[in-house]
């Protein structure tokens, strides 16, 4: 089998041992969690039988093992439970807002990144200039300012003050899409999309343009760099093909921190926002005990956040040869 | 007319102590298909004059002055774009440390391509069979070029810049240590690769070395460098037996000799003078156990001191004399 094979694979066994070590910690939390989880189910006038009947519905009543058992299959058979609250089960709940949330943290993400990483190398580039001052300020400010904050101000000059984007949701009131594609297509959905990208963008561009500047600086004085200017290439081609794409790949490392960033930044951006999301959705059955709800947003933000470093290392291996075939020689 | 004609070329580092002449006024000539030998201690200059020849200077660095002139041009005056134009179709490099030449992400065939493609008139076919044909020059496989660099051990990373270096058949490859890193077999090897493809293409070289074996493998002119000056330049039969300079003199004492198996070697004590605010006279005048009065103030001029054989020592009339005190360990040991 090739080398990125057999790195592929093992990747995602560490994956799957990853989430299921996830699943056993939100087990373990939410029975650890001081109070009856059926607090908002049971009326105080109930009698302790029929307290004890609820229990025995959500099968509380058996022993913790044989719970977890049951928890462990029900997670892999996608059954999440029924929400307290809106008595919906809380898979079609999640994979309602799923969308919105996956499209605002890869949208944004992918904006900071690629802004980051452009704007890191031109101020490498610029070593010493005024553009590298102002932009090392500006990066540090960014990234320093709540997003709370910017988001705040985002909404009072763009929405408020200008008018030129809405201050909430996801789409205007009565939109329905038939399909993603018909949504992102959509002029409707961006105009809506645009602050909360925004300030989430830019929360999370000042670390791939301060970490590319430092690795543009680093990957100019190696010796390859300085070969191929020897060899006559275009100065263009020695900065893109060569420094830069070797100043990347710490980036796809800082990538997989980022993503837990974004992720994080999700539920506060998508509450300043109103963004019906994963975000919000957590946050909203926190505050009202909504446990099996919150059990679900906890699981699938996880498994996103999984998922998507999963994806950071199989691009990693892609842009670096030695990753795959240097850890094979090592085991 | 010389291939290569360097003039009073001088080349200086911005340091935060002040402006650092790593090359101070140098001056040679390489005639076509000449192999010239540039040796002296580290620190001396060797691999800025190098760098120099191609305009690739670290940041910090600028010629100061001087003309190289190649094919009829003054690679000093000539602009960004016209030298880039020179790089790798007049003159090439295998830099000092070729082990890190090689960019790591991309497999080492595509990267003398790149070069093919990018800087000479290869088409991708083209480029492909001639990839092929340099890889066989330098003694590797053709299928290695499908390997990445981290899969290359160091000898191979050698040849495979050497590889690099000769792709548009430049008229000059300036090699900077090329076999330093190396165990002797390999050296052996790579030094024996790069004479061949001298004598079958009729190539220039500069090889820049501190070891004098590497000189006597390969070069049939040598030049002397100290302290950013060359002290002394001649044939390398007559470096070898009739040198003039007294840091030659030095020199062969730190080397062992096949000839001689029981000679002791004499190291030179001390180190090169700081080259920020460099001593008045004769750079080497403070290791130098025969300076006089006179290497303290006047500088000595690089003179012809026979035919083809130029030195720079005020005491060079007296070179008999200097050359059997020279042998003796003691001369070495005691300051004047």
């Amino acid at each position: 089998m090739p080398p990125r094979a057999v790195y592929f694979i093992r990747r995602l066994g560490q994956m799957i041992l990853v989430l299921w070590a996830i699943a056993t910690i939100l087990f373990l939390i939410f029975r650890l969690m001081p109070g009856n989880p059926l607090v908002a189910f049971i009326d105080p006038t109930f009698t302790a039988e029929q307290a004890e009947a609820i229990s025995r519905q959500f099968g509380l009543d058996q022993p913790l093992p044989v719970q977890y058992g049951l928890y462990l299959k029900n997670i892999v058979t996608g059954n999440f439970g029924t929400s307290f609250f809106q008595k919906e089960p809380v898979l079609g709940i999640l994979l309602e807002v799923f969308p919105n949330t996956i499209l605002l943290t890869g949208i944004s993400l992918t904006a900071a990144y690629v802004f980051g990483v452009i704007a890191g190398s031109v101020l490498a580039w610029r070593r010493g200039g005024k553009l590298e001052g102002a932009g090392i300020v500006f990066a540090l400010m960014t990234r320093s300012a709540p997003e709370f904050f910017v988001g705040m101000l985002a909404l009072a000059f763009f929405s408020f003050n200008l008018g030129w984007f809405p201050s909430s949701g996801v789409a205007s009131p009565g939109t329905i899409y038939d399909s993603v594609f018909q949504q992102l297509t959509s002029a409707d959905f961006w105009r809506h999309l645009a602050l909360p990208a925004l300030t989430l963008a830019i929360y999370l561009q000042g670390l791939p343009l301060l970490l590319m500047r430092s690795n543009m600086l680093e990957v100019l004085d190696e010796d390859f760099v300085t070969m191929a200017r020897m060899t006559g290439l275009p100065e263009w081609r020695v900065m893109l093909s060569h420094a830069a794409r070797n100043a990347l790949l710490p980036i796809v490392t800082a990538l997989t921190l980022g993503i837990g960033y974004a992720i994080g930044g999700n539920v506060i951006v998508e509450t300043v926002f109103s963004w019906p999301g994963l975000g919000r959705v957590l946050v909203r059955a926190v505050q009202s005990h909504d446990y099996p709800l919150a059990q679900g947003a906890f699981f699938l933000i996880a498994v996103v956040i999984v998922g998507l470093n999963f994806m950071a290392d199989i691009i990693y291996s892609v842009l670096d040869p030695r990753v795959s075939t240097a850890r094979q020689e090592v085991a | 007319m010389p291939l290569l004609e360097v003039r009073d070329l001088t080349v200086e580092y911005t340091t935060q102590r002040g402006a650092m002449r790593a090359v101070d006024g140098v001056s040679f000539a390489v005639e076509a298909g000449q192999h010239l030998g540039l040796i002296g201690e580290s620190g001396c200059g060797k691999s800025t004059l190098g760098r120099a020849l191609l305009r690739v200077l670290p940041r910090n660095g600028s010629i100061a002055g001087g003309e190289i002139r190649l094919n009829d041009r003054d690679l000093v005056t000539i602009s960004e774009e016209q030298m880039r134009r020179a790089r790798w179709r007049e003159l090439s490099m295998v830099p000092q440390s070729s082990m890190d030449a090689l960019d790591p992400v991309y497999r080492v065939g595509d990267q003398i391509k790149e070069v093919l493609t990018n800087r000479g008139d290869y088409n991708r076919r083209a480029a492909r069979e001639r990839a092929v044909e340099l890889f066989a020059l330098v003694g590797l496989a053709k299928d290695r070029l499908s390997n990445y660099p981290h899969e290359f051990s160091g000898g191979m990373r050698q040849r495979a810049v050497i590889a690099l270096a000769l792709a548009l058949e430049p008229d000059l490859v300036v090699a900077d240590e090329p076999v330093t890193a190396l165990d002797v077999i390999v050296q052996h090897q790579v030094l024996k690769t790069f004479r061949e493809l001298q004598e079958r293409f009729d190539l220039s070289v500069i090889m820049i070395t501190h070891d004098i074996s590497v000189v006597a493998e390969t070069c049939d002119e040598v030049a002397v460098m100290y302290a950013g000056k060359i002290v002394e330049q001649t044939s390398v039969e007559r470096f070898f037996h009739q040198p003039f300079h007294p840091y030659t003199l030095g020199l062969q004492n730190a080397y062992p000799s096949l000839h001689d198996a029981n000679r002791v070697l004499i190291s030179i004590d001390g180190y090169p003078p700081d080259l920020i605010d460099p001593p008045s006279g004769c750079r080497f005048r403070d290791r130098c156990p025969f300076a006089i009065e006179r290497c303290q103030h006047e500088e000595p001029p690089l003179i012809e001191v026979a035919p083809g054989h130029r030195a720079a020592c005020h005491r060079w009339p007296e070179v008999e004399k200097l050359r059997s005190l020279a042998k003796e360990a003691a001369t070495w040991q005691k300051r004047p």
